[in-house]
């Protein structure tokens, strides 16, 4: 069962790295301005395992067997208690005192719970939002935070969580409700990494969620105008704009994703100021999470679309209008680095407009932020195209790859923006490394348009 | 006897549609049950209702004595259930599957799975999307025949094997059924599969078992009758199911043959040929 | 050993059409007095059908006298008395006739219309041995 629960190497390779590099940093670093960083480490490396285990959880609670299979609730118990405690092991080493430890566990408890309910009901990934959106009230209501103290609270509060979540856990091995939405987390589970957008793709649009019926709906609507737009009058699409139009999939990062993320930072601009300076700060984790969350969903949906409509685009591609050499390989390069240069310029501008307002990064900051942002750019179109290319399927490593490298990418910009590094074009080794990026995509684009 | 299995009014619908209307329904011990139905008849419905694994809408349901979802660790290790669907988990090879399984059960046999495994071909460090679903299909069945149980549940076993795969999964079973004193209950709607292992039949219909009888019993009772008589004899044909007439007389096929009756036309020394139909034919004149 | 044919998708049960068999195979000597018939496992497996079948064959032909079981070797064809079993052929023979005449009827063909045709077929039969002879 533990097998099931923790499927994916990548991830467990990933997490126990972090573990890893947590206890390396406790035994190597004697600092307090640590503590910090180690204790967001260790959250981050244990919640991405209950997470994990969280997404895993319906395909053993809500597969068919499961009513059959003698003891399966009692043993499905025991595994995730397990998973829990061995989890907690690696905390022991790295946490600094039994406060922070037991109020550690009772954030893990929390999260837990979180994730769970944000699995099998939809309605509770509200809560997720919620703690996004925390800095907003305590911002507006003046409520401030003593991390001493919530953390002794959160230690004292430890028996009764515990408690609730034992309650839980027993009502969570028998459950057996919600099949509609569960089923389709579990379509989702049951493919790899690199095919969990196409899985989405194919639920029937009436099984859809009314937000996922819009949000595709407005997404296609713009195609559709497109496509009519070209019929009606007598220019033909371009050969780009054809290959985009292939390459839409509900969860596109297109125009109405664009549009709503600039209403959204508009919006919170126009909040921060109206409030008070001072509060600023407490939106810091919000606007460095947005521009995250963008090239996550924009630069791997775009992974996953082209790599899951492959075969589609060689059919395209035998069209007679592709006749001309090297012309379908052309139009393929021009939409995969126009889609990307466009969301690389959108967060660019977006860091700049939140850098402004928040000021929360500096100029320096900034333009070292652009340029290793620019490198990730590069470095994750090389893959895609060379995954592409590849006669394998190496879709899932890639999409752990890319998502190992994008999270790698993040914490060093946040550990540059402290320490106040001067500006990296001057540095050699960064030097060297845009280099390296821009050969690596030059071999690729290189290889993309001389390989047949 | 105690039953194995005791249904009573079970009723499901789906939306507005009702599937199962007050299903009746008794298993005793040793018997190998072929549950026949046309397609939608709700075959499948009605296997997962007896095991809890699709809600009911009302009625009673007991297994083993126990009620059906409230079924003790030691009774649902004493049964084996193959799905008509599968839905494992597609990424588990065949060899994390059984050792997933296995697990669970105190009663698991290694060695039957090792035999059935290289009897069927079955390379087990295959993924199970990776296999075909014929292949899938029996390993399946592996999984379901492992644990050794008391009562098999099959939901049309045989509907993605080729004929050759069909005819050793019978043997199989059928060298179970005479090994141990097991009760199968299996739907299927290939008539000849049920005739050669079933002892008994089971037809599901509009919401109710609408026959439930042993299979010679039936094969000897459920005939067409050709009545050699003129119209004016006025003769009525007991127990008849469709009939016709025609110049040379009656034509009918009878859901029972009244030996009464029979008698009587002997007797009148009217002339009455009695044609056995094979099963499928039946079936469809129950279902008629 | 595939001693005994049956189809299962016939109207006729199977354990019927093993019944008929044996009984033929025990009358016209196939299977000699004493001689073990093959175990209900063993048929079951070979023709692919539930052994509950083949021994509700066995049960009928031993309730019959064709068979009889003994402790540890099985079913073996009972001994009886050339009085009886020709009897038992004869009886037999009766059912075929009948089966025959019902048929010829159907057909429109008068009863002796067979009888002719039964006599002039001895006569035949006569004749091509005499010829070898």
């Amino acid at each position: 069962m533990a097998n099931i629960l923790l499927r994916g190497w990548w991830a467990k390779i990933f997490i126990i790295l972090l573990w890893l590099v947590a206890i390396a940093m406790r035994f190597t670093e004697h600092d307090d301005a640590r503590e910090d960083l180690l204790f967001s480490i260790i959250a981050f490396s244990n919640f991405l395992l209950y997470l994990i285990v969280s997404m895993h959880l319906p395909l053993l609670t809500h597969s068919k067997m499961a009513v059959l299979l003698p003891n399966f609730s009692q043993q499905l118990k025991q595994v995730l208690l397990v998973v829990f405690g061995v989890s907690l092991l690696p905390t022991l080493l790295v946490l600094p005192d039994v406060v922070t430890w037991l109020a550690f566990i009772s954030i893990s408890i929390i999260a837990i719970l979180i994730f769970v309910a944000m699995i099998y009901q939809p309605i509770y990934q509200i809560f997720f939002w919620l703690v996004i959106l925390m800095p907003l009230p305590m911002a507006l209501f003046d409520i401030s935070l003593n991390k001493e103290k919530l953390f002794t609270t959160l230690a004292w509060l430890l028996p009764l969580i515990s408690w609730l979540a034992y309650v839980l856990l027993n009502k969570l091995v028998n459950y057996r409700g919600n099949h509609k939405h569960i089923s389709k987390i579990i379509a989702t589970m049951n493919v790899s990494m690199g095919n969990t957008l196409s899985i989405q793709d194919s639920i029937p649009f009436a099984n859809r969620t009314k937000l996922a019926q819009w949000w595709g709906n407005s997404h296609f609507n713009y195609y559709r105008k497109l496509i009519n737009d070209a019929t009606n009058s007598s220019q033909k699409l371009s050969n780009r704009k054809l290959i985009e139009i292939s390459c839409q999939s509900a969860n596109s990062f297109g125009v109405n994703a664009y549009v709503i993320w600039s209403v959204g930072i508009t919006l919170l601009c126009m909040l921060a100021l109206v409030i008070d300076e001072s509060y600023h700060h407490l939106f810091t984790p919000m606007v460095t999470l947005i521009p995250a969350l963008i090239i996550g969903t924009g630069s791997i949906t775009l992974f996953q679309i082209i790599q899951c409509k492959k075969s589609y685009l060689a059919r395209l591609a035998i069209l007679p209008r592709f006749k001309q050499h090297n012309s379908f390989a052309r139009a393929f390069l021009g939409y995969v680095f126009y889609n990307q240069a466009i969301l690389y310029c959108f967060i660019a501008m977006l860091l700049a407009v939140t850098a402004k307002i928040f000021g929360h990064i500096n100029v320096t900051v900034y333009l070292n932020s652009v340029l290793i942002l620019l490198v990730y750019c590069l470095v994750t179109i090389s893959m895609m195209l060379l995954t592409w290319r590849a006669a394998q399927n190496y879709g899932n490593p890639v999409v752990w790859l890319m998502i190992i490298g994008f999270i790698g990418t993040i914490v060093f910009t946040t550990h540059m923006a402290t320490s106040g590094m001067v500006l990296l074009v001057y540095n050699g080794i960064f030097q060297w490394i845009l280099i390296a990026s821009l050969l690596l995509l030059s071999f690729s684009v290189f290889r993309q348009l001389t390989d047949k | 006897m105690t039953c194995i299995v005791n249904v009573k009014g079970l009723t499901k619908s789906y939306k507005n549609q009702s599937v199962l209307k007050g299903l009746s329904w008794e298993i005793e011990p040793g018997d190998v049950v072929g549950l026949l139905g046309k397609n939608g008849a709700g075959k499948s419905t009605l296997l997962k209702s007896l095991l809890n694994i699709s809600d009911i809408d009302s009625g009673e349901i007991s297994i083993f004595g126990e009620q059906y979802n409230q079924l003790s660790s030691k009774n649902k290790a004493r049964i084996g259930y193959v799905p008509q669907e599968n839905d494992e988990i597609s990424w588990l090879s065949v060899n994390d599957l059984i050792n997933f399984r296995k697990q669970f059960y105190s009663t698991w046999s290694d060695e039957k799975v090792t035999e059935l495994i290289s009897r069927w071909e079955i390379d087990a460090t295959k993924k199970i999307a990776e296999l075909s679903p014929g292949q899938v299909q029996r390993v399946l069945i592996i999984l379901a025949l492992a644990p050794m149980p008391e009562l098999l549940i099959f939901d049309e076993p045989a509907a993605s094997l080729d004929p050759a795969g069909r005819r050793d999964f019978l043997k199989e079973i059928l060298t179970l059924v005479s090994d141990e004193n097991i009760t199968v209950i299996f739907s299927t709607h290939i008539t000849s599969d049920l005739e050669r292992i079933a002892n008994k039949v089971a037809i599901l219909d509009k919401g109710k078992i609408c026959y439930f009888n042993d299979l010679d019993i039936t094969k000897e009772s459920v005939v067409q009758l050709t009545v050699h008589c003129k119209k004016e004899q006025g003769i009525t044909i007991p127990y008849l199911l469709r009939g016709k007439l025609h110049s040379q007389g009656q034509y009918g096929v009878v859901s029972q043959l009244d030996q009464a009756w029979l008698a009587e036309m002997k007797e009148q020394a009217v002339e009455v040929t009695i044609n056995p139909m094979g099963l499928e034919d039946i079936f469809l004149e129950l279902t008629a | 050993m595939e001693q005994f044919i049956i189809s299962p998708s016939s109207g006729i049960p199977i354990y019927k059409q093993l019944y008929s068999q044996i009984e033929r195979m025990v009358l016209n000597g196939y299977f000699s007095v004493d001689q073990r018939l093959p175990s209900v496992r063993q048929v079951a497996s070979d023709l692919d059908v539930n052994p509950m079948t083949v021994s509700k064959a066995y049960g009928l032909l031993e309730e019959r006298g064709y068979l009889t079981r003994l402790r540890g070797k099985g079913m073996v064809v009972t001994a009886r008395d050339d009085e009886v079993l020709q009897q038992e052929k004869l009886t037999m023979l009766d059912e075929m006739i009948k089966e025959l005449l019902a048929q010829a009827k159907q057909m429109g063909i008068s009863d002796d219309k067979v009888v002719q045709m039964i006599n002039r077929n001895v006569a035949n039969k006569q004749d091509e041995t005499v010829g070898k002879e």
